[in-house]
């Protein structure tokens, strides 16, 4: 019923970790590892594709490394028989039970194109990529988005914008919309916005009460990526022309989806971009600023640094965040780590994939 | 294309070489502030009976300042423009320039051209600039070199009718920008921070103005209607170049109306097709005038420029999506105002307190203004008498007018400063 597609860049180590997590969890799916690593690091990765693969259903295709990521996806989709699919990443780990939930659910609800669930984010202390101790954990933002017509759902979406990237598809909506996105020149943000405005004017999202998927942030390259990022986006040269594909194909979503005329579909193409980019905008002045009080901030983490580095305050520190009380659905390590939390079945062996070194599980810190 | 002046009914408008005072851009030093000193420019659109009313009013308050009308309107529109400085030219100082085909920053780059007065402010054809006000104005200007432009208060009012002739159902504040700052880079940031409205109407120095306006209409890649072009390079420029005071006086009277032209918003801007060409038009001109004016070396002239620009980009884009999803607030109505109305009497007296209450609190409201004791009342009278009381022939113009705006929609019959190849 259910495909999952694994990107891979140049990352032997996180495609280990996670493929052994997947083994761990006997994760029942199809997994295909779309690697477009470059040659030392695709044979690595193959070699670990081909090690697991005698526990598990993974298959494993090489790309040009030249492939920039909506290519790569819309490829990987193409050879995919299963009628549901989700994308994710070598550092992304995904809860199988929760995976199987929303398959079912879409499966009862016809009106909706994607269904996740309650998300987290981790990140290793300093300078560790693969497997350290765990400094922090928090929510990573999943919506339901259940209005009625695609023009709302769309306005919904970019007024508040989290990501469907990681959602469980429609395999043939995912394959045809990473299609599109493929065929345009577009800027990475385009890239990653349009498939998931696309999904969410043809259906409904669902968000569901359990944990779905845990992300590590880190500093590593995730992908090969096209276009500007920061304010060179919207002051690049060819935001214009890339706003205007972006706006015509969704215009003719909406069209298709809520019989307006193609007029009135761009208009409520550009009013639900707006907030969007106005976030944008803010965001990335926001951030230039704090580059130019960067004293500010050295002092700010120079602080963090001398106080963690003082065992018995961070003891203490800890101590005190592991015994208050805290909500039974609260995402924090010290939550996700309680047996009283309603996601730390799920987390565990995430947290343990993560965490253990050379056999060894590495504590929190 | 660009007509001479036109000659008055009833005598000849005079031409600005005419004027009293040096007209190279420098100050005059002893000549007589308020004689010729300043050139009004009034770019318009399709709106004669606006015209006429500004006209009327600088008649009446026996204006000697120069008015420099450019004219983009169709070929009916501008016929009556042209009839209305007609019959105002021998009692006025204007001038009409036909500006068919060419764009609002156009015209009035073309306008700033023929300026030959020291001084000169940018004027909406439906807006007023008090004539006393501009006088203070050019004297505190003439005092004070260091000064780049100067400005008095500012208000903005409504008819009850919304056309140009009618009852003035509102006035409130209209707040301009104050710039003090040092360094150019300090008066583009509070600039951008204030709001940008409102800077073009101040009293300039004609060779600032030139300077800010030059090239404008002629910026390859940028559409016509472009808030780039009308209105912000205009207004950074001259906050670059200046300071600007604010005097103790009336000066700004602006009139909101349903068919005030209005300016795409920044988001529409920037979601343009020709949104890139015109912000490198843009950001370019203003990185070289902070160069000159600070002088910065590029990089950090671009720095300040990014800086500054790009909170301004943040704001604007920010606020002006959170004003569009606030639903208009409707206040409800108690069963006591029900009742109160039927009281015979009672709202009237209701409103006489009001209005008393509002004349203590707020000076610059309308029955402050109406009230002799108003400091401001000897300067906002004319203009509230050329707003309330129509001539005879302009009810049969504002009709007609109406019919157009009817028959054309509104933006079409309004706009002062429509791009005609917009």
């Amino acid at each position: 019923m259910l495909s999952l597609i694994l990107p891979t860049y140049n990352r032997p180590g996180l495609l280990r970790r996670v493929l052994r997590y997947y083994e761990a969890c006997q994760f029942p799916h199809r997994v295909l590892v779309a690697d477009s690593s470059d040659a030392p690091a695709a044979e690595a990765n193959r070699q670990i594709v081909e090690a697991v693969s005698r526990a598990m259903p993974v298959e494993y295709r090489r790309y040009d490394s030249a492939l920039e990521v909506p290519m790569k996806l819309a490829e990987a989709l193409e050879g995919i028989q299963s009628t549901y699919a989700v994308i994710g990443s070598d550092d992304d780990f995904f809860v199988p039970s929760a995976l199987e939930r929303g398959v079912a659910f879409l499966e009862s609800h016809p009106d909706y194109a994607l269904a996740h669930g309650e998300s987290a984010y981790f990140v290793l202390e300093s300078d560790r990529i693969v497997s350290g101790r765990c400094v922090g954990v928090g929510r990573y933002l999943q919506r339901t988005i259940d209005h009625a017509s695609g023009s709302e759902r769309l306005a919904a979406h970019l007024a508040q914008y989290t990501t469907t990237f990681y959602s469980v598809h429609r395999t043939e909506q995912l394959r045809r919309n990473w299609r599109r996105v493929a065929a345009l020149p577009l800027d990475h943000l385009f890239d990653e916005l349009l498939p998931s405005c696309l999904s969410l004017i043809e259906g409904k999202s669902q968000k569901l009460d359990e944990l779905y998927m845990v992300r590590q942030i880190h500093s590593a390259q995730t992908a090969r990526t096209r276009g500007s990022r920061g304010l060179g986006w919207v002051m690049g040269q060819r935001w214009s022309e890339h706003y205007a594909r972006f706006q015509d194909l969704l215009a003719e979503e909406l069209v298709g989806q809520d019989r307006i005329t193609m007029e009135a579909a761009r208009e409520v193409a550009k009013q639900a971009f707006r907030p969007y980019v106005a976030r944008y905008v803010a965001k990335e002045v926001g951030k230039s600023r704090q580059l130019h009080d960067s004293v500010a901030i050295r002092i700010g983490a120079r602080v963090r640094r001398v106080a963690r580095g003082m065992p018995l305050l961070r003891w203490g520190w800890h101590l005190a965040r592991a015994i208050r009380p805290m909500s039974r659905t609260a995402i924090s390590l010290e939550a996700l780590l309680r047996q009283t939390s309603r996601y730390h079945e799920g987390f565990m062996p995430i947290y343990r994939a993560v965490t253990a070194q050379n056999g060894h599980e590495v504590g929190a810190s | 294309m660009i007509r001479p002046s036109s000659p008055a009914e009833g005598g000849v408008a005079r031409r600005p070489q005419d004027c009293n005072s040096g007209c190279d851009g420098s100050t005059t030093g002893g000549a007589l502030p308020g004689r010729g000193m300043i050139t009004l420019c009034v770019p318009t659109y399709n709106r004669p009976a606006f015209i006429e009313r500004l006209l009327r009013y600088y008649a009446a308050t026996s204006s000697r300042h120069w008015i420099f009308i450019g004219d983009s309107s169709d070929p009916n529109d501008a016929k009556r423009t042209q009839r209305a400085v007609a019959s105002w030219g021998g009692r006025l100082q204007v001038r009409y320039e036909a500006c068919a085909g060419l764009s609002s920053c156009a015209a009035l780059e073309h306008v700033s051209r023929l300026i030959m007065t020291p001084y000169c402010a940018f004027l909406g054809d439906d807006d007023f600039l008090c004539t006393n006000g501009i006088e203070q104005c050019l004297e505190f200007l003439e005092r004070h070199p260091s000064y780049g432009a100067a400005h008095g208060k500012g208000l903005l009012f409504q008819t009850e009718t919304g056309a140009a002739y009618g009852p003035i159902g509102m006035v409130r504040p209209y707040p301009q920008v104050v710039l003090n700052a040092d360094s150019a880079a300090g008066r583009l940031r509070d600039v951008l921070t204030a709001r940008v409205g409102g800077l073009l109407y101040s009293v300039h120095r004609t060779h600032t103005w030139r300077a800010m306006f030059a090239g404008i209409g002629r910026l390859s890649g940028t559409t016509n209607t472009n808030i780039f072009k009308d209105e912000l390079i205009a207004v950074c420029l001259s906050a670059i170049r200046n300071t600007v005071q604010e005097l103790d006086c009336l000066y700004l009277i602006r009139h909101t109306h349903e068919a005030i032209y209005k300016y795409p918003t920044i988001y529409d801007w920037v979601t343009d097709p020709m949104w890139f060409p015109s912000f490198q038009a843009f950001r370019d001109r203003l990185v070289t005038e902070l160069m000159e004016q600070d002088r910065l070396h590029e990089p950090d002239a671009q720095a300040v420029f990014k800086d500054v620009f790009w909170s301004f980009l943040a704001h604007v884009l920010m606020n002006g999506w959170q004003r569009s999803r606030q639903p208009a607030r409707v206040k409800p109505v108690s069963r006591l105002q029900v009742l109160a109305k039927r009281v015979p009497g009672l709202q009237r007296g209701w409103q006489k307190v009001l209005a008393i209450r509002q004349r203590w609190q707020d000076e610059l409201s309308l029955p402050a203004l109406l009230h002799p004791s108003s400091p401001y009342h000897d300067d906002f009278m004319p203009i509230y008498e050329a707003v309330t009381h129509a001539p005879a022939d302009a009810l049969v113009a504002v009709a007609s007018e109406r019919h157009l705006v009817s028959s054309k929609g509104a933006l079409d019959a309004g706009a002062v400063l429509r791009e005609p190849h917009g």
